[in-house]
């Protein structure tokens, strides 16, 4: 067959028009019962709403708990430490800074540590696991360090002033005063416990909760006076 | 059940083509309003189930495919823009699409979204028995005998042969319109045309 015979028959081909009534208006109804034109009633968008807020709302609360709010304790316990007189006192008397928060099982601690003298923690990596910690605030920081002729950045952990492994103690330790850590009761904003320390340490590196914490400090010396046996 | 057969006699006849600009408006509403949506379906869907009837021959498929194409419609509508393509030529792409992936699929579903919507409960009424219509239409479909010849060797072509043929000779669109479904240059379709119709005198 020729290609104009073919497209002559092509289009003079006649070609089946059936129409399915139960199928259109089966379509029809489906169509426009769907969803799609379904207007939403304050039920309806609260059925949609609700899972969504509920997340946010989880989100929040665990945000708030495991963020927001250690953070805040931390921050309180450094101010109940250091506004508390005799931690005052302690700090003057030694050279004593905040080096360190930490909160655990509910209590926070606070380290007490003398200020690093400059240039003291250089070129020496602490293997400190205060990272580990659940919720600590520490003051590490990085310095340049001379390693194998050449300058590379290594930690430096101030509130350490003896290297891992613990138990040694730090060449001049015997000339600084090492330390303390203090318990601080937050709900009734007051320090609550004092331990002395033999070296500086992390407070990861001490047993809190098996530490004997005494509820006031009989110091070597602070300022000549004597502590109150009541506090 | 209505049977109607396209002659050339028919194609001389006007067309009642819905206004451009009504068309235009339905499209705006039926993104929210089913009345809308429903006065375009009621134009078009004797165009897409009888151009799916015709690519296919079957009249399950023409259904699935119909049914597909629409709620695919409904569901794009918010997309669709009228810019270099009409709400028809945007449909009969939506049926294009649909038919190519039913000869590509042997279990191509069974009207899914209709399936669907029934089985969670819509219950659509219609006095009509599906199963009756249904044999009634097949045996209308049978009578056409030169039809399903032709139809026959048409299927025997790569899809998109058999698409520019049934677009072009079944369903009577101009080249522009087909270059719009199929989107693609009108002269790239002209010469898909000839090569389609070379491609039929082969299979004789």
């Amino acid at each position: 067959m020729k290609e104009e015979d073919l497209i002559s028959k092509l289009e003079d081909l006649e070609t089946p028009d059936i129409d399915l009534p139960g199928h259109r208006k089966a379509l029809r109804a489906a169509l426009i019962n769907s969803d799609r034109f379904q207007r939403r009633t304050a039920m309806g968008w609260a059925r949609i709403l609700a899972p969504v807020a509920a997340a946010v709302a989880l989100m929040a609360v665990f945000g708030f708990f495991n963020i927001i709010q250690p953070q805040l304790h931390i921050a309180q316990a450094r101010e109940i430490a250091s506004t508390d007189a005799h931690v005052q006192a302690l700090m003057t008397e030694y050279g004593l800074a905040i080096t360190e928060v930490q909160l655990q099982d509910g209590e926070a601690y606070v380290l007490l540590a003398p200020q690093p003298a400059r240039g003291y923690s250089e070129g020496v990596v602490y293997d400190t696991d205060s990272a580990s910690a659940p919720h600590s605030q520490s003051a590490a920081s990085w310095k340049l360090t001379r390693l194998f002729g050449r300058m590379f950045p290594c930690p430096v952990d101030e509130h350490r002033t003896t290297p891992a492994p613990a138990g040694e103690l730090p060449p001049d330790a015997e000339d600084s005063f090492p330390g303390y850590v203090l318990r601080v009761d937050l709900s009734s904003k007051k320090v609550s416990g004092f331990l002395e320390i033999s070296y500086t340490v992390a407070l990861s590196d001490i047993e809190l909760q098996d530490a004997h914490f005494t509820e006031a400090v009989l110091p070597r010396d602070i300022g000549g006076e004597e502590p109150d046996p009541d506090m | 059940m209505l049977v109607h057969c396209n002659t050339e006699r028919d194609r001389l006849t006007p067309v009642t083509h819905m206004d451009l600009e009504r068309e235009r408006d339905l499209v705006k509403q039926a993104q929210r309003d089913p009345t809308a949506f429903a006065e375009l379906y009621d134009h078009y869907y004797p165009k897409i189930f009888g151009y799916a009837l015709r690519r296919t021959a079957n009249l399950e498929a023409a259904q699935d495919i119909t049914s597909e194409t629409f709620f695919k419609a409904l569901k794009g509508l918010w997309r669709f823009r009228w810019r270099n393509i009409s709400f028809s030529a945007w449909l009969f792409r939506i049926a294009s699409n649909e038919t190519a992936q039913y000869f590509r699929q042997a279990d191509y579903r069974k009207s899914a979204s209709l399936e669907v919507m029934q089985e969670q409960g819509f219950e659509p009424a219609s006095p009509d028995d599906p199963h009756v219509e249904l044999v009634e239409a097949q045996e209308a479909l049978d009578r056409n005998r030169e039809f399903r010849q032709v139809q026959e060797r048409i299927a025997r072509l790569p899809a998109k042969y058999q698409e520019v043929i049934a677009l072009r000779y079944f369903e009577h669109k101009q080249l522009k319109e087909i270059a719009q479904i199929l989107g693609k240059k009108e002269g790239t379709v002209k010469s898909l045309l000839h090569r389609a119709v070379e491609k039929l005198r082969e299979t004789e």
